[in-house]
């Protein structure tokens, strides 16, 4: 397995074009019903995970788990050509989907939901391997589900600990999911070296931070929250809820959103920006992997919405407006 | 009812105290329907705003959820769901309302710290968990405000039952009963009138018959 992103980044560039396009959006927007857009998918790249959404009774339930599927598969066929820091650093952008299933597994066991339930809830995405997350699903309390990962030697499993001992002590979820989030962060950016993907991290830190201080707004911010590694430091991270963006207008964009969902647009926006740059500004390195696994997560986003639409029947134009929000 | 009753003077004075106490006891329970109408209707009004506000909160519930699904995923939005407790407090007090007990309830000041770390949660999803907090404001309002009505519905049904009852069916038997008491006591005066006459026109044909008697023995006796 080659260790160099000009390998990589050749066969990335061939599944970018098959990501589906503005016209193949665009036919699917227009379908006239829910099993019309299925059947404009199956004539896509997509058609292969979309057996199961034309069965008797399937729904919408069936097309998202088919959409993570397809978004999962691609991710891991990416990962698959790596190896060495490459597959390393390509691994800390499929970690969020590790971070969502660690803190699935945290609320779980908190909140008593039995084990079936936790394991109902996990994603196959993510590096974690499924033996690990079983056993840690399959755990009694929270310091045992941490040891399980540990077991695993993940890149993730001391921020579990940390999370976990962060519980015991203040027996606040919150504290556990800030611990995982910040390990997280901290790992990725040990990670990345000074590469693209340390930039494109950067910005998604700085776009973090924007939105949690959008989200707060009219609040004190709560420190604990604040995520290192981006542009800004504490003080300018407290400095975000009087509307200090520090002269950045992207953060600003944010912050003066009249509304939480327009400064998600405005956040979406900004991390657009920053995976094309990494892309343009790292032909030979992991900015084109950063930026194609940024198009297809939105690919999938945008399908997600059109089926909704379909499926609740709404008018194309409110569909519309949504995907293009 | 009249098969049952002794048809005496005194059964038709205790029949008519009952007729008066089931007159006002109709008239009260009359005038406790009009009021609860009356509270009923001022009720609706709430009610349907209440209703209003939760299709509203509900609509814009939906929507953020229908977005945060789509661009943060279904997975990590259904994560969440994993993390509350489930309990949802209120204080509730029991009013008393012309002898109907309906709840009233306070709703608790939303807690708006998060549970769950806002990093890398989407702003869609912070906005449909906000946004369910006021689904869950706006059904324990219409709950609190329908039970309410509920309650007050069933019980104007329940004195319009007995409102009827006493006007169809006590009312009119105890006006039965007196009137067959009355009946039963004129039958009897009359009969005491004819009897005492009988024996008046006996004593008087007996008295005339001793007058005639002595007249005559007096005027035999003249006559020797």
């Amino acid at each position: 397995m080659p260790d160099d992103y000009s390998y990589i980044n050749t066969r990335v560039r061939i599944m970018r074009t098959k990501l589906l396009d503005g016209r193949a959006l665009d036919s699917a927007l227009a379908s006239g019903s829910y099993a019309e857009f299925l059947r404009v998918l199956t004539e896509t790249d997509l058609a292969a995970n979309l057996r199961e959404t034309t069965g008797e009774g399937a729904g919408l339930g069936e097309l998202d788990k088919a959409l993570s599927r397809n978004f999962y598969d691609t991710s891991q066929r990416v990962l698959g050509f790596a190896d060495g820091d490459a597959k390393r650093e390509i691994q800390t952008l499929l970690m969020k989907w590790d971070l969502v299933n660690l803190k699935t597994v945290a609320r779980g066991i908190a909140g008593n939901r039995g084990v079936e339930a936790i394991q109902g809830g996990l994603i196959e995405g993510g590096t974690l391997k499924p033996a690990a997350l079983q056993a840690a699903a399959a755990s009694t309390d929270l310091p045992s589900a941490a040891a399980a990962i540990a077991v695993s030697g993940h890149p993730l499993a001391k921020a579990m600990r940390d999370g976990a001992a962060a519980y015991s002590s203040s027996n606040r979820l919150l504290d556990l999911e800030v611990a995982l989030d910040q390990g997280y962060y901290r790992y990725a950016l040990g990670v990345s070296r000074n590469t693209s993907l340390r930039r494109y991290l950067t910005r998604e830190i700085d776009v973090t931070n924007a939105l949690i201080a959008r989200t707060q707004k009219g609040q004190t911010l709560d420190p604990s929250l604040f995520v290192a590694g981006g542009s800004l430091d504490a003080a300018g991270y407290s400095r975000l809820a009087g509307g200090d963006a520090g002269g950045n207008s992207d953060i600003a964009a944010i912050l003066e959103a009249p509304s939480l969902e327009e400064a998600e647009v405005a956040a979406r926006g900004t991390l657009d920006r920053a995976a094309r740059n990494s892309s343009a500004g790292d032909p030979e390195g992991v900015g084109i992997i950063v930026d194609f696994l940024r198009r297809k997560e939105i690919e999938i986003a945008k399908l997600r919405l059109i089926a909704r639409g379909k499926f609740y029947d709404l008018s194309t134009e409110q569909i519309r407006k949504e995907v293009q929000a | 009812m009249a098969g049952q009753i002794s048809p005496t003077r005194s059964a038709m004075l205790a029949s008519k105290a009952s007729l008066k106490t089931a007159q006002s006891g109709a008239d009260l329970l009359k005038r406790k329907r009009d009021a609860l109408i009356g509270e009923f209707f001022a009720l609706v009004k709430d009610a349907l705003a209440a209703r209003e506000e939760l299709s509203g909160v509900s609509t814009g519930a939906y929507t953020s959820l229908f977005g945060a699904k789509a661009w943060d995923t279904p997975e990590a939005v259904e994560s969440l769901s994993l993390a509350g407790s489930g309990d949802y407090s209120i204080d509730m007090q029991i009013d008393n309302l012309y002898g109907v007990k309906v709840p009233r309830i306070e709703i608790p000041e939303r807690d708006k710290t998060t549970t769950f770390s806002p990093i890398n949660v989407g702003a869609r999803t912070i906005q449909a968990a906000t946004d369910f907090g006021g689904v869950m404001d706006g059904i324990v309002k219409v709950a609190a405000t329908e039970t309410k009505l509920r309650r007050i519905g069933e019980e104007i049904k329940k004195t319009s039952r007995r409102v009827n009852a006493l006007e169809q069916v006590l009312i009119p038997g105890i006006q039965d009963d007196i009137r067959f008491i009355r009946s039963v006591l004129d039958q009897r005066e009359r009969e005491a009138s004819f009897t005492l006459k009988k024996i008046k026109a006996k004593l008087e044909a007996d008295a005339k018959k001793d007058k005639e008697l002595l007249q005559a023995k007096n005027h035999g006796s003249a006559a020797d």
